[in-house]
């Protein structure tokens, strides 16, 4: 990631990271995989920029995040409902936008959500990485956190020929969850339901809140803890992203991509994937509910979340791509030939 | 399904491999000739493998590959272990570690002794002689998992486990033994501390030993801790 465009600039921030998808091969050394907690939002939003593959972006959790670019950019922000303006004037999520060299983009007001992701044309670089990503882990104490004055290069080694853009980029809703509506969480069933015999459907009769408590590790959930009959110990194992456990206390902990990856206690459910991304953006105070659902549901959900980004990368790849403009040593490298 | 396996799937992006026959280290010995298996097909589809006493949980894409295949895969790779031998981790790495046993930074040394029936000093000459078997990552990130101070002996956690304990901490508790990579919340009992650094997020790997490897202990003073502080394990290693 040596060549890169431009700079961005931190000029307000309070709880702000820079984010990739994570590192997934953490698992076979003890290591969380943490990464953008709505990878959904995160993959969208890279897709909106025209990025061929996912790179850094910007997660900004409840707080405001204005950035200022030295460069005219590509940025794009998604998942939660948020004010968006580039240089005072509003914009909108979920459709890429320039930002003129010199201007600032800002995302506040975060609602509806907890998580809002600023992804720009080439990704954001200059972080360190471990194990292939510049996610943050807590545990480790690894990561970068934004602050005002933070810089970052940004950008793939080309520039973009913005000048006589005059017509806005396509706005791209991402597409609605055919199977959940809001608040609701699918359900696959836990390893432990067993040791919970017909009290495990509890699960499934009533609303739960999210309490303050939640963050890259996991969240709590207070509602009804179903009781659990048999009080054996259990071999610590480790346990996927996305498990309810049921620790004896008066909340249900969902483990999410921070987690510790061995743990002893019983799980009685496991939220799908997609669901996940969901959870991650529930607000303290939020209700949420879980509905089961089958294996074959949740890969479905999947592989829609996967046709949507693909369908709008190709989309926005299109329309970005001839924009490129080859810098003067780009021209060189590639021996003076024109594009 | 292979006789003494279970294989069940765990949500939509993972799958739970649990060797249910024989005692308790045939069965970690079958974790571990999968895991060097698969080591060994380096399967795309497959994102990691976190493995522990008796089961794996292998992580995977569900875009990438369908849970039926991934399972058949799986039975596959259960079946072949007699053939696949730890072969792909080598040799067992034996790993020397400094330890300032007692005072401050090893609180519970006391009551450990007090529970093995010996004195403070007994116990630091019956902790140090022994090599200790890593069975698993544990956590926090990446930590040791290794079995007790003497077979079958448990040692109880404390019944308020505290807020904080530091980084390199020498924990017992239950029949298993444990070194804190980072800092941690822990209900462990503490008997000592190291001042080397096990993980760094620097370094690949992100740690010296592994599943299979050995560690064993030696005392240190208050003088010498300066002297091996920020060591890294591979500093140590015999």
């Amino acid at each position: 990631m040596s060549r890169t465009s431009g700079t961005a600039t931190v000029v307000e921030a309070t709880f702000a990271v820079l984010q990739d998808a994570g590192r997934p091969e953490g698992a076979s050394w003890g290591i969380a995989a943490n990464g953008a907690l709505d990878q959904f939002a995160y993959h969208y939003g890279n897709a909106l920029v025209g990025n061929p593959t996912s790179l850094p972006s910007l997660e900004a959790t409840m707080t405001d995040l204005v950035v200022r670019f030295d460069e005219d950019s590509v940025v794009a922000v998604t998942g939660a409902r948020a004010e968006v303006t580039v240089g005072g004037l509003s914009a909108r999520t979920h459709q890429a936008v320039v930002v003129p060299a010199g201007w600032e983009l800002a995302v506040r007001d975060i609602r509806d959500g907890m998580r809002s992701y600023v992804s720009v044309f080439g990704g954001f670089h200059g972080a360190d990485a471990f194990l292939g990503s510049v996610s943050p882990d807590r545990t480790l104490g690894f990561g970068l956190d934004l602050v005002p004055g933070t810089t970052l290069s940004c950008g793939d080694g080309d520039r973009l020929d913005l000048s006589g853009r005059q017509y806005a980029f396509p706005e791209c809703a991402p597409p609605r969850n055919p199977l959940l509506a809001e608040g609701e969480l699918g359900v696959l069933p836990g390893e432990s339901r067993d040791l919970f015999e017909d009290r495990a459907g509890e699960l499934f009769e009533g609303d739960y809140v999210m309490t303050d408590k939640t963050d890259a590790v996991g969240a709590r959930l207070e509602g009804r803890v179903p009781r659990r009959l048999d009080a054996g110990e259990i071999l610590s194992r480790a346990l996927p992203i996305g498990s309810i456990e049921v620790s004896g206390g008066k909340e249900l902990l969902v483990l999410n991509r921070g987690r510790g990856l061995s743990a002893g206690y019983p799980v009685v459910g496991v939220i799908c994937t997609s669901s996940m991304n969901a959870l991650s953006q529930t607000r303290p105070g939020g209700p949420v509910r879980f509905v089961p659902l089958t294996i074959a549901d949740a890969r479905r959900l999947r592989v829609r979340e996967a046709e949507a980004v693909q369908s709008v990368r190709a989309r926005m790849t299109t329309i970005i791509d001839p924009l490129r403009v080859a810098t003067s040593e780009e021209r060189r490298r590639r021996g003076g030939n024109a594009r | 399904m292979h006789g003494g396996v279970e294989i069940t799937s765990q949500g939509d992006a993972a799958v739970r491999v649990r060797f249910t026959e024989g005692d308790s280290e045939e069965r970690w010995n079958g974790v571990r000739r999968l895991v060097a298996c698969l080591q060994e097909l380096r399967l795309p589809a497959i994102s990691g493998v976190a493995a522990t006493y008796d089961s794996a949980l292998v992580e995977f894409d569900s875009l990438s590959i369908r849970l039926e295949d991934l399972e058949s895969v799986l039975e596959y790779a259960v079946t072949r272990d007699g053939r696949t031998a730890a072969t792909t981790d080598g040799e067992p790495r034996r790993f020397s570690v400094p330890v300032r046993y007692g005072g401050e930074l090893g609180p519970d040394l006391g009551l450990v002794a007090q529970h093995f029936g010996e004195s403070e000093d007994d116990l630091i000459g019956l902790h140090s002689a022994n090599w200790y078997l890593v069975r698993c990552f544990g956590a926090p990130a990446a930590s040791p998992m290794m079995d007790g101070l003497r077979d079958g002996v448990s040692v109880p956690r404390r019944s308020d486990p505290r807020v904080r304990v530091p980084e390199g901490s020498v924990a017992v508790a239950g029949v298993q033994s444990l070194i804190y990579s980072v800092s941690a919340p822990a209900g462990w009992q503490l008997i000592g501390r190291t001042p080397a650094r096990l993980v760094s997020t620097r370094h690949d790997p992100v740690c010296a030993y592994r599943p299979g490897d050995f560690v064993s202990y030696f005392p240190i003073n208050d003088g010498e801790w300066a002297k091996y502080e920020g060591l890294s394990m591979e500093d140590f290693r015999v």
